[in-house]
């Protein structure tokens, strides 16, 4: 297969020559990069001390000593809705709130809260599942099978994942946050020694799902597959909720789930090599790259708003209300924002940007950054 | 608390590990300067968070992870952005006599830099496409699709000898 591939990979790679390791440097930009760090540190536990004037902190109390409460400036709920969800460390940022989860892995929204998948040993995928309640409590779910490439919805309490029966074997599951049951589970399906079993989004009552790679969709409800009307050339690349994105070579095009019929149609060359898309939860929005940052288009008009200078659409998700919700370039002095795409009006949340933020992206898009 | 390793033991581990970062950061990036860049960056911030390594062991993967994750951070600046594939072979550097066949090395520069990344962190670093997923802050969804995508640009320039059409029917 790809033996040879390797071989000369490795062949070859032998041959580059590799200048002395200026070992000395190397400690001394770490020592730097240690003082900065701690410096950093302190800056921000101040800047957080006063954003949270308003805010509440409440999960990380029992980690950190610290139950002071306040009343929030957003109804809970509202404020999930509309700041989402993001992560910095073991810190996860819901709404108006800040819960302490360790070995953050994902993000995802739910009805009831943001869905936080978890594992504190780097070669598991998995080792446990949160859900952070809008006001900030947290819920350890008892569901062993859910792992980082599990989904869920901002619309509903579900949520599906692919539970492994044995390394051949897997079935699609569904279980339900609010009653604690299993709503669905299929019967076992194979998986041949190339196939994978990859659950994509769960976008109004649909699951989508690679199957021996092939994009299957099921409705929730009554277990009928559901496939998509035409998934252009290059298949699907983004899942909303009653529409999803494909590609060709001139660009991207949002279709209706029900016949496919293009929604929004729009010509790649505005993020030069990097052109990306990133459709909204609600499929209201879609941003795109450009070479100078983010355009966002509504859907249903075609209107759009340019967010400049140094965004990029890889480092935006979604909140649950379709707000944008990301964080410029982490060699920029900036910070975690919110920014309504109706207006292109971004809205600074007081937490520095760092390299370790993990957001929800886009349903069908991928996990995180 | 693990014990953090000693500026010492930080040193040798560096030494160990130089050749084989810098090689994965030039075939990532197909520039010495860049890659010395690179590698020395990785270490600095391996250096710096090696109090969470709990085993020193583990601190070349760690390294690894950060480098893979540093070239990201880079390939998302403007300049990388608007790179584009060349059809050109990179700057000097290789021995290997390229009359006598298509260069692996070469053929990746005519990759974009993150199907690149793909490349050389599942074939030259044998990362499985979960970690290659982790370390590129991707999913695994998109890890599968590039690698799929990049080998059958690597068919088109090194052939079928090198890159079996088979592998573009499956991406893991």
């Amino acid at each position: 297969m790809t033996e040879r591939l390797t071989m000369l990979f490795h062949e070859e790679a032998s041959t580059i020559d590799v200048p002395v390791p200026p070992a000395d440097a190397v400690l001394s930009r770490g020592q730097g990069l240690r003082r900065k760090r701690r410096t950093v540190t302190a800056v921000v536990g101040a800047v957080a001390a006063v954003v949270l004037v308003g805010t509440t902190l409440t999960v990380a109390a029992t980690l950190r000593g610290d139950s002071q409460l306040e009343p929030a400036d957003l109804p809970q709920e509202a404020a999930y809705q509309q700041l989402g969800a993001w992560a910095r460390g073991d810190e996860v940022h819901v709404g108006n709130h800040v819960a302490v989860v360790p070995g953050i892995r994902s993000l995802q929204y739910t009805s009831l809260g943001a869905l936080v998948i978890s594992s504190t040993d780097d070669a598991a995928a998995f080792s446990g599942a949160t859900l952070v309640s809008p006001d900030g409590t947290t819920h350890e779910l008892p569901y062993p099978g859910i792992a980082v490439d599990a989904a869920a919805s901002p619309e509903s309490s579900y949520v599906a994942y692919a539970d492994v029966v044995d390394a051949d074997t897997w079935r699609l599951s569904i279980v339900d946050l609010a009653s604690g049951g299993l709503v669905y589970t299929s019967d076992p399906m194979h998986l041949g020694k190339f196939d994978s079993a990859d659950i994509v989004a769960l976008t109004g009552d649909l699951v989508t799902f690679y199957k021996n790679h092939e994009v299957t969709s099921m409705d929730v409800r009554s277990g009928d597959l559901v496939p998509l009307p035409d998934q252009g050339l290059f298949g699907q690349s983004g899942l909303a909720d009653g529409s999803f994105v494909t590609s060709d070579e001139a660009g991207w095009q949002v279709r209706s789930r029900d016949d496919g019929a293009v929604l929004l149609s729009v010509p790649y060359g505005l993020g030069g090599r990097y052109d990306q898309s990133s459709i909204s939860p609600d499929g209201a929005w879609l941003s795109v790259s450009t070479t100078d940052g983010m355009r966002v288009y509504e859907v249903a008009t075609g209107d759009f708003v340019d967010l400049p200078g140094d965004r990029d659409v890889e480092d935006y998700g979604w909140t649950p209300d379709g707000h944008l919700l990301g964080k410029r370039y982490p060699n920029a002095a900036s910070e975690v924002e919110v920014c309504d795409p109706a207006t292109g009006t971004c809205t600074g949340l007081g937490q520095e940007v760092t390299s370790e933020i993990l957001l929800v992206r886009a349903p069908g898009t991928g996990a995180a950054l | 608390m693990a014990t953090p390793m000693t500026d010492e033991e930080f040193t040798e581990l560096a030494h160990a590990a130089w050749p084989g970062l810098y090689r994965t950061a030039y075939l990532l990036l197909g520039d010495h300067q860049l890659a010395e860049d690179l590698t020395q960056t990785a270490l600095t911030k391996t250096y710096a968070a090696r109090r969470k390594i709990k085993d020193p062991a583990a601190a070349p993967a760690y390294a690894r992870v950060v480098l893979a994750n540093t070239a990201t951070t880079w390939f998302r600046r403007r300049s990388w952005r608007n790179e584009l594939p060349t059809e050109i072979l990179p700057e000097g550097g290789l021995d290997r006599d390229l009359s006598t066949g298509p260069a692996v090395v070469a053929a990746l520069a005519t990759l974009p830099p993150r199907q690149r990344a793909v490349i050389v962190l599942r074939y030259y670093d044998d990362l499985s496409v979960r970690e290659v997923a982790h370390a590129l802050g991707v999913s695994e969804g998109t890890v599968k699709s590039q690698t799929s995508d990049a080998l059958a640009k690597l068919r088109a320039v090194l052939g079928d000898d090198v890159v079996p059409a088979t592998e573009g029917a499956h991406h893991d």
